[in-house]
């Protein structure tokens, strides 16, 4: 559903994502690991078509990403990890904006948002205007806007910042039940216990570059020890590779 | 010495300078940007020139003192500023993003009221200072005075500067502190009606009675500009420069620019104590009234259902989403309260300048065909005016929800498209009820209204397109408050090419004028000639206004391609 050929996003001589290849199902929740500034956000944003690789090739739904972006991001939903919004639209309007730019019908939009509101917890702050909600409560708004088309595969980046435990329970268990509906779900997170208790797959990124790919028992083997959780793993794998955050594009 | 506040700015312009020397292309954008203001600056100082020397050619006629035109000049200056400082102010004290950082920070009131007064003076007086300086240079070069005068004239020239900037501060202290955010907007839309009102009952009995001829014509638009009155600052500098200039005639009047230091000091000290008192009360309350904003509307009227059938559904939701913003951001609301007055007296002024009854037929014809293009040029300089306030920044505006379009599968050309249809069709109302009004204001026949009616669209394509495009040009998704967009670089280039476009326009409609003009004054045009002409200056005008567009937008979506995927 997702294919990444030789991705790389260059800024002058600095390769902030390097050569990366990689593949995920339909139906798959797929973790992607990194210390801060290893090159996470810059490929999530490449792969929503929000950056734009400096070589390589993205494949969304089997829509490359170079050659047809309007139908790969018509199936694709993304939550960025600071969503900002329009802040002088309520949250019904900025789903009713959302609803029209991905050309969803007005009835079937007038039943989805109902239902997203509810869902999220935001049907009592439908008519307030933006500008009035918490971090997690856009976090949430966002979530719903990324979902409110129905799209094949959701991109989230940190999807727990920000979120209280309440928001964050409800979050997972949506992103459990849609991947089992058949959403493929490409999530990037430094949280090890999100990546553990979610993704089907991960993938370690250090420096721009993939460490290694696999499930976490896959992972484990890899590492010699059965009893390792994500947490040792991914600190082994990075030993001494904390560096200062380069945030990029 | 330079304010704390005012150091990231400079950090800040250092680092893109810094940048722009590393990428050639960047390096070759800076130039290319610095020669057009240079080349603006030049214009500035040569066309004051020619026009002083034009009056002093003249002078056995009429003789006009240099205290009249330097006063004229400050007194638009004054009025701009304090307009542009307003909105500054109300962005750079109340709506800023980093307020909330700088008052957590133990930072003393006078260095945040310092720091924000001179972020306020830059952001609203530099592209003042741009035409201002080489004005006054030009002055000084044509009266040959000494080198006193440019020294103090730019010494003056910045006293004078702090006078408007500071009433601007005291009067959206005192207003943000009075008035509750929720109802700003509808206060200050009342204030300008109030004002408007008052004005038209004051000066409608005085046009009744004075607008017989030409002199009495000019009397009354000096009585609308009042570049003499005593108590204006602008006369004060104006009369003390003019001193230097024509020491024979006027008194050396060291005085004047006492009084315009001690106004200005006064000025600034009581706006110092404003936001020492009141500024806290005045944030907080903005603060607290916007986060209860229910809105409640209809789910239809929501969603522009009506617009189902004739636009796309990206369109519908970029129409929806923009009307709703401008609506309820109370900045926009100011400053198109303030076109409005500004459009208003523009038609007022205009009509005075209906003296056709006194000349003869055939200076008569002449005359209204004159005030027939001056209607297209300068309402197409009003249309440039509220392009460069609303349109030119709807890109940048996106600031950093852009994720959120970019995201959608829609083609920046679509972004750009939506964006320019949804301005177009009221910019092309006003810009038809601008031209039609000045045009029955001077009492021109029904085929006139028509054209400017025809115009008034034509150019208004030309103009909100050129502005999409430009706006997508020098984009800026990083900005503190809108104010720094409309005060930008991009902005003033935008406003310089535009009045360009419309001075070109004036070629083809000017040519229709004028013929018409030799038809009505029984000159042997035969009618399919007369159609032909027609024909050809509105293709000639379509046309023109076209490749503009299309090459803004080419050049804007190439350069928003760049800017936002690399």
């Amino acid at each position: 559903m997702i294919e990444l050929l030789n991705v790389s996003r260059k800024y002058g001589d600095f390769f902030a994502v390097k050569d990366i290849s990689l593949e995920i199902k339909k139906g798959e929740i797929f973790g992607f690991l990194g210390v801060n500034g290893a090159g996470k956000t810059t490929t999530l944003r490449m792969v929503t078509g929000v950056l734009k690789p400096s070589s390589g090739s993205i494949s969304l739904g089997g829509f490359l990403m170079s050659k047809e972006p309007e139908k790969a991001k018509a199936i694709t939903g993304y939550i960025p990890d600071r969503p900002y919004i329009y802040s002088k639209l309520t949250a019904r309007e900025f789903l009713y904006f959302v609803c029209d730019l991905y050309n969803v019908g007005y009835k079937e939009s007038e039943s989805r948002i109902d239902h997203l509101l509810d869902e999220y917890g935001l049907i009592d702050w439908q008519n307030e205007l933006v500008d009035s909600f918490s971090h997690g409560m856009k976090q949430r708004l966002a979530t719903a806007a990324a979902l409110v088309h129905h799209p094949q595969i959701l991109v989230i980046d940190e999807p727990m910042v920000g979120l209280d435990p309440h928001g964050a329970r409800l979050l997972k268990d949506s992103l459990r039940k849609y991947a089992s509906e058949g959403m493929t779900i490409f999530l990037s997170t430094h949280s090890l216990n999100v990546a553990e208790e979610l993704s089907d797959r991960v993938a370690i990124i250090d420096h721009g570059s993939i460490l290694t790919i696999g499930s976490v028992s896959e992972l484990r083997e890899q590492s010699g020890n059965f009893e390792d959780n994500l947490e040792n793993i991914f600190l082994k794998l990075t030993a001494g590779k904390t560096h200062t955050e380069r945030r990029v594009g | 010495m330079i304010p704390v506040l005012i150091k990231p700015g400079l950090y800040k312009f250092k680092n893109i300078l810094k940048l722009s020397l590393k990428d050639k292309r960047e390096l070759l954008r800076t130039i290319v940007i610095f020669s057009l203001l240079s080349l603006l600056v030049l214009f500035a100082h040569f066309g004051t020139y020619s026009a002083l020397q034009a009056l002093a050619s003249q002078s056995d006629k009429i003789f006009i003192p240099s205290s009249l035109p330097l006063s004229l000049i400050l007194l638009v200056i004054f009025f701009l500023l304090f307009f542009s400082s307003s909105i500054a102010t109300l962005g750079n004290f109340y709506l800023g993003k980093d307020i909330e950082f700088i008052l957590a920070s133990p930072i003393s009131h006078g260095s945040f009221f310092w720091g924000k007064f001179v972020q306020v003076l830059i952001h609203a007086g530099w592209m003042a200072c741009i035409f201002a300086v080489p004005m006054l240079f030009a002055f000084g070069s044509f009266y040959s005075a000494s080198y006193e005068f440019f020294v103090l004239a730019i010494v003056g020239l910045f006293i004078f500067l702090c006078i408007p900037v500071s009433i601007s501060i005291i009067f959206v202290t005192l207003f943000a502190a009075v008035v509750p955010a929720k109802r700003s907007r509808e206060t200050f839309l009342v204030g300008i009606l109030v004002l408007l009102f008052a004005i038209v009952v004051l000066v409608e009995p005085f046009a009744e009675q004075k607008g017989s001829d030409l002199d009495q014509t000019l009397a009354l638009l000096r009585l609308f500009l009042l570049p003499e009155a005593q108590l204006l600052p602008s006369q004060w500098l104006g009369s003390y420069l003019h001193s230097f200039l024509e020491p024979q005639v006027g008194d050396r009047a060291t005085w004047h620019l006492l009084q315009t230091l001690f106004v200005a000091l006064s000025l600034i000290s009581l706006a110092f104590v404003s936001i020492r008192l009141l500024h806290s009360y005045a944030f907080s309350k903005a603060q607290t009234s916007t986060i209860s904003s229910k809105i409640v509307s209809s789910r239809a009227r929501m969603r522009f259902c009506w617009l189902k059938e004739m636009a796309p559904s990206y369109c519908r939701a970029i129409f929806a989403k923009e009307l709703k913003l401008f609506a309820r951001d109370t900045t926009q609301t100011v400053q198109l309260a303030l076109l409005l007055g500004l459009c208003i007296l523009y038609l007022s002024n205009f009509q005075s300048l209906q003296i056709g009854r006194h000349l003869d037929v055939v200076m008569a014809v002449w005359w209204e065909s004159f005030l027939v293009v001056c209607n297209v040029f300068l309402g197409g300089l009003v249309l440039v005016a509220v392009c460069a306030r609303f349109v030119f920044p709807s890109i940048s505006l996106e600031g950093k929800s852009f994720w959120l379009l970019q995201s959608s599968p829609l083609s920046l050309r679509d972004i750009m498209r939506g964006k320019f249809l949804f301005w177009f069709v009221p910019l092309g109302v006003i810009s038809s009820v601008i031209f039609t009004s000045g045009a029955m204001a001077i009492n021109v026949d029904f085929h006139i209204a028509c054209i400017h009616a025809m115009a008034s669209w034509i150019l208004a394509y030309g103009i909100v397109g050129l502005a999409v495009g430009m706006g997508a040009i020098f984009s800026n998704f990083e900005w503190e408050h809108p104010s720094q967009l409309m005060s930008s670089t991009g902005s003033l280039l935008y406003m310089i090419s535009a009045a360009l476009l419309v001075f070109i326009s004036l070629l083809p409609t000017s040519f229709l004028v004028i013929m018409r003009t030799l038809r009505n004054l029984g000159h042997d045009i035969p009618t399919i000639t007369w159609y032909s002409i027609i024909v050809l200056c509105s293709a000639a005008l379509v046309c023109l206004q076209h490749v503009v567009v299309r090459w803004a937008i080419q050049h804007g979506e190439r350069a928003l391609a760049k800017k936002v995927y690399q």
